[in-house]
């Protein structure tokens, strides 16, 4: 039994590639069942699905329809692959290190929340709008003040200062640009 | 503090994927001709002037018993796979406390330990609701907590606190410190609205976890 934990900022589990996957698993499980059972049982396909096994029954193997089918499969398997071996983006960053062992994190999404907060609290901001990357946060911000200089800076220094009370291991690089709206 | 296997995943993910891509292989080799090529893998590479429902007369015997457990393991893998994506917590085990010799004085459930730490730190100015999960052995135990401040808290301090606070909690205990203290921080805003909308997708140039759009309310502070 496995009783370490898991770290908190653990990279992303595949679990969309996965879903998938099952589901695809139920969908051709449940057709192969359907008509196979039917087959086992009545001793001929289900109705509704003759005409189409008939259709597939008769494709030659070196058609244009099986080698699509085929390509795709193949593409597909190498994607699975791809998003097995490859780590993916941490969605947590470490930050305010201290003596006590461990880390502490936090999501992406909540730094972001805390950086739209305050960069909506600059005067002559109208609105903003952030995306915490793995290293920037980029904050796109509406202003209706003619003067966008002095708003612009206002917004770097509220988003510095909220990305930089947190102390996160690596500092991300904020970029900011404004947009005027009349 | 629950959590998905990613490492199952992965390993799942490579093995349907490798399957995946020797089926459609195998269905292309058809077009390519490569049994013509390849005469030592004629009997099991496919003939380009064959049909699927040629293949399954020449092999009556056995095909239909296995395509019929081959689609009975389909659906339950897929059920299984579904299920696997259920977060789950850790195992904990009993904490078992000792004295000096290694003489047992008692066992303490870790669901006790971590109510009573989380309503302790509960009780730091700022902090909005916690949780923890105390794993490993008694003598190097693993604390994991998550804790939510509102977005105008002193962050670093609450921080600061709700972690010492853990470790001396824990060594006091258990009479061992903690191997680790790791904290989640949720920032939550005083204030939300339908209009806030967070994009949940992987992280690209335009968008990802970490993405507020403009229109979301300013949180009362």
């Amino acid at each position: 039994m496995m009783t370490t934990p898991r770290r908190l900022d653990r990279r992303p589990a595949r679990t969309a590639p996965v879903v998938l996957l099952a589901l695809v698993l139920l969908v051709l499980g449940g057709l192969g069942v359907w008509t196979l059972g039917s087959l086992v049982i009545d001793g001929s396909w289900p109705a509704s699905a003759s005409a189409a096994i008939a259709d597939l029954g008769a494709l030659r193997l070196d058609s244009t329809p099986v080698l699509v089918t085929g390509c795709v499969l193949a593409v597909l398997g190498l994607l699975m692959v791809l998003a097995a071996i490859l780590p993916g983006g941490r969605s947590r960053m470490r930050l305010l290190e201290d003596d006590v062992p461990g880390s502490t994190v936090i999501s992406r999404r909540d730094l972001a929340g805390r950086v739209h907060a305050r960069t909506e609290e600059v005067d002559g901001v109208q609105s903003t709008q952030v995306d915490v990357g793995r290293r920037t946060v980029s904050v796109h911000a509406r202003t209706v003040v003619d003067e966008v200089g002095p708003v612009e800076s206002g917004v770097r220094e509220a988003a510095e200062a909220a990305v930089a009370e947190l102390r996160p291991d690596t500092m991300p690089s904020i970029r900011v640009r404004m947009r005027r709206i009349d | 503090m629950r959590s998905v296997s990613g490492a199952r995943n992965r390993l799942l993910l490579v093995l349907a994927g490798i399957i995946a891509l020797l089926v459609g292989l195998w269905l292309a080799a058809g077009r390519l001709d490569l049994a013509g090529r390849w005469p030592g893998a004629d009997a099991v590479l496919p003939h380009g002037d064959s049909t699927p429902a040629a293949l399954a007369d020449a092999h009556h015997t056995w095909i239909l018993p296995v395509a019929c457990v081959v689609a009975v393991l389909a659906v339950i893998v897929g059920i299984w796979l579904l299920v696997l994506q259920v977060p789950r917590r850790t195992p904990s085990v009993p904490l078992r406390i000792t004295a000096e010799g290694s003489r047992p004085l008692g066992t303490l459930a870790p669901s006790v330990l971590e109510r009573a730490l989380a309503e302790h730190i509960e009780g730091i100015p700022g902090v909005l609701d916690a949780s923890v999960q105390v794993s490993g052995a008694t003598s190097s135990p693993w604390v994991q907590a998550s804790v939510s401040t509102s977005q105008d808290a002193e962050t670093a301090w609450v921080v600061a606190g709700a972690r010492q606070l853990l470790a001396d909690d824990v060594f006091t205990v258990l009479g061992a410190a903690p191997r680790h203290v790791d904290l989640l921080l949720s920032l939550r805003s005083a204030a939300s609205s339908s209009r806030t909308r967070i994009d949940e997708s992987p992280a690209t140039a335009s968008g990802g976890p970490g993405t507020v759009r403009e229109g979301a309310p300013v949180p009362a502070r």
